[in-house]
């Protein structure tokens, strides 16, 4: 059996009186693709931002190479950090910084380079994600929406991680630009071995590239592969896979 | 923790033994100790991979390019003892062309510094024009809404007032009031000198009501409420506030522009009052400690020397300030496009152009007052 990248367990968030996550437990491997969905305010964000350290869960263990991150010192979590690669909604690009000084800031931060291999890395991780030549020297403020993503999972690719997790990386983008996308996210994950988590409601993806999908309902978390969740009863996951949209989405990708 | 970084040569077949952990942490010594590598002359070589911990994406392009740099085209690479996974690995970054195609465009020291002046010379030329056209279309706007009660903006200008005018009261007259206790401590210090004391409130009332009381007011102004001005509609311009504004039909310049600056215009000449008022108040208290005058032979001395003219010429400047602050800060705020570095920029520039501009005013005011002999 492989190790999982990250395993977490009996996670509780809350906030004020109002429970959030109930006890998740679940594992990622290495190099699958797991969708994560959920209604508005059922807590995926909050599920990722706890896995990053960003949030502080009430209770529950998440372990990562063999350690509890919610054990670790500061010191020590900055090593673990970089197992994972972040991909914010909206990019999170920082505007003051050109899209190859964006690639290169992990680059400058944790490795010792010297500034023409990290520029050329930097260029590499640019490529790599399909973004033309021209483009490392934008701002992220000259960029278009599909623009903005690719460069940061660029960012997000920097320092190779194991994991990554992505936020709607397909909100916002038109279905062809949704759909290079999602091919990009399952080629790069095949071919460097890495574990994805995405948080999406872009029925299509889930249906094309995820090898597992997890559902967050009822403050808890059913994890199963696309067929499991076909069949699943509860109410609002019946509702989910079932209805108009994913049926037209899953009749488009039958016929195909 | 990961082991050492190791590149080992075989030397009779041109062999590359790579062992190690080739990760994102050890990068630096990857590529030195490809660096520092001698090519071997053989006409094919082969990389041996399996003594290799970790192979990563950047650690594989680095060996891929400098597979580029050194080796011959005409000799063969093998590979051998790689997981398949690492097989995929350098298949992904063999197929990125290489990218260091350097810019190539290394100008010499003088032409950068030319360029550079000729830049800025340009930019200062159009943040001109560009300040006249918003002054321009301030008015039409002003005018056009002047003539229709029904879109005058009275709560969003009411509100402008009570922020920078009212809040900013208390701060102002702290202002003032040091700032004439200095002059009127300096002023004191050199006129006993020639036994001339009296002369200080002659001093201090004069400059503070025809000068510093205004000025003061609007240095802090501009640095209080510019900057605010500015930062606010910029950040507004980020989020897309001011085009969902104009999608519905509604005019930024009349919802954002036209309350800030008649918030200001009607705020600047209130506080300027305050400080005017305040200023002398710390005059006479400078008299009183320093020079023993009583508060009777003060105000008789203000009565002989202040004449309500020196009041409203200070005071007259005021609007025309409060106008100009508003103006440069709503027009900088204007000017931010689409990100968080902008605004910071634009609020900076806010800030020292309203002041800038309200100090070249205060000359020409200064010039023209004299001329006209007021």
């Amino acid at each position: 059996m492989v190790n999982p990248v990250i395993e977490v367990k009996g996670l509780v968030n809350q906030f004020g009186t109002q429970r959030v996550h109930d006890g998740l437990d679940f594992s990622v491997y290495p190099g699958e693709i797991i969708g994560v969905v959920g209604g508005s305010g059922s807590g995926k964000s909050v599920l990722m931002r706890s896995i990053i350290g960003l949030n502080t869960p009430a209770a529950g263990s998440i372990h990562a190479q063999g350690v509890d991150l919610l054990k670790l010192s500061p010191e020590e979590w900055l090593k673990v950090q970089r197992l994972w690669g972040v991909m914010f909604q909206g990019g999170a690009l920082f505007s003051s910084l050109t899209v190859r000084e964006n690639v290169a800031v992990p680059l400058k931060e944790y490795t010792d380079l010297t500034p023409a291999a990290r520029d050329d890395l930097a260029e590499v991780k640019i490529e790599m994600v399909g973004l033309p030549k021209e483009a490392r020297h934008k701002y992220p403020a000259e960029l278009s929406g599909g623009m903005i993503k690719r460069a940061a999972l660029a960012r997000a690719l920097a320092l190779d991680p194991q994991l990554l997790f992505l936020d709607e990386p397909t909100a916002g983008l038109d279905p062809i630009s949704a759909s290079a996308f999602d091919t990009l996210i399952r080629t790069l994950s095949r071919a460097m071995n890495i574990a994805v988590v995405m948080i999406t409601h872009d029925l299509d993806s889930l249906f094309t590239i995820c090898d597992r999908i997890a559902v967050l309902v009822d403050k808890k978390i059913k994890i199963g592969t696309l067929e499991e969740m076909l069949e699943d009863t509860h109410p609002w996951i019946h509702e989910y896979f079932h209805g108009a949209r994913a049926r037209a989405a899953r009749g488009g990708g039958n016929g195909e | 923790m990961s082991n050492m970084v190791q590149i080992i040569r075989e030397e009779n077949a041109g062999v590359l033994r790579l062992a190690g952990a080739w990760e994102a942490s050890n990068l630096g010594e990857v590529e030195r100790s490809l660096a520092a590598l001698e090519m071997p002359a053989a006409p094919s070589l082969t990389l041996d991979g399996a003594a290799l911990e970790k192979l990563d994406s950047s650690a594989a392009w680095l060996l891929v390019s400098w597979l580029r740099r050194t080796v011959p085209e005409t000799a063969q690479v093998h590979h051998r003892g790689f997981t398949d996974e690492q097989e995929r690995l350098l298949a992904l970054v063999e197929n990125i062309e290489h990218p260091a195609c350097p810019e190539g465009r290394s100008r010499p020291g003088w032409y950068l510094l030319v360029a550079e002046i000729g830049y800025h010379m340009a930019e200062l030329l159009q943040g001109f024009v560009r300040m006249v056209a918003f002054f321009g279309r301030f008015c039409i706007n002003a005018a056009s809404v002047a003539l229709r009660p029904e879109r005058w903006r009275m709560q969003s200008t009411v509100y402008h007032i009570y922020r920078h005018g009212i809040c900013a009261a208390p701060i102002i007259a702290l202002m003032a009031f040091l700032m004439s206790i200095v002059t009127g401590y300096q002023g004191a210090t050199q006129l006993q000198k020639f036994g001339a004391d009296i002369f200080t409130v002659d001093l201090v009332a004069i400059s503070v009501l025809r000068e510093m009381g205004v000025l003061i007011t609007a240095i802090m102004v501009a640095g209080r409420s510019g900057s605010a001005f500015a930062a606010q509609i910029g950040v507004m311009q980020v989020n897309e506030e001011v085009d969902a504004m104009r999608s519905l039909g509604l005019d930024p310049y009349e919802l954002l522009v036209l309350p800030r600056v008649l918030g200001l215009l009607i705020a600047l000449p209130l506080l300027t009052f305050l400080a005017d008022i305040v200023g002398l108040v710390g005059a006479w208290f400078v008299s009183a400690a320093l020079l023993d005058i009583s508060w009777a032979q003060f105000l008789s001395r203000l009565e002989a020397v202040v004449t309500p003219h020196t009041f409203f010429i200070g005071l007259s400047k005021a609007p025309v300030f409060g106008l100009l602050i508003a103006l440069v800060g709503c027009q900088r705020g204007m000017m931010v496009r689409a990100s968080a570095d902008e605004v910071g920029r634009q609020t900076t520039l806010a800030v020292v152009q309203s002041i800038f501009v309200v100090l070249v005013f205060d000359a020409l005011f200064s010039v023209f007052f004299t001329t006209m002999g007021w």
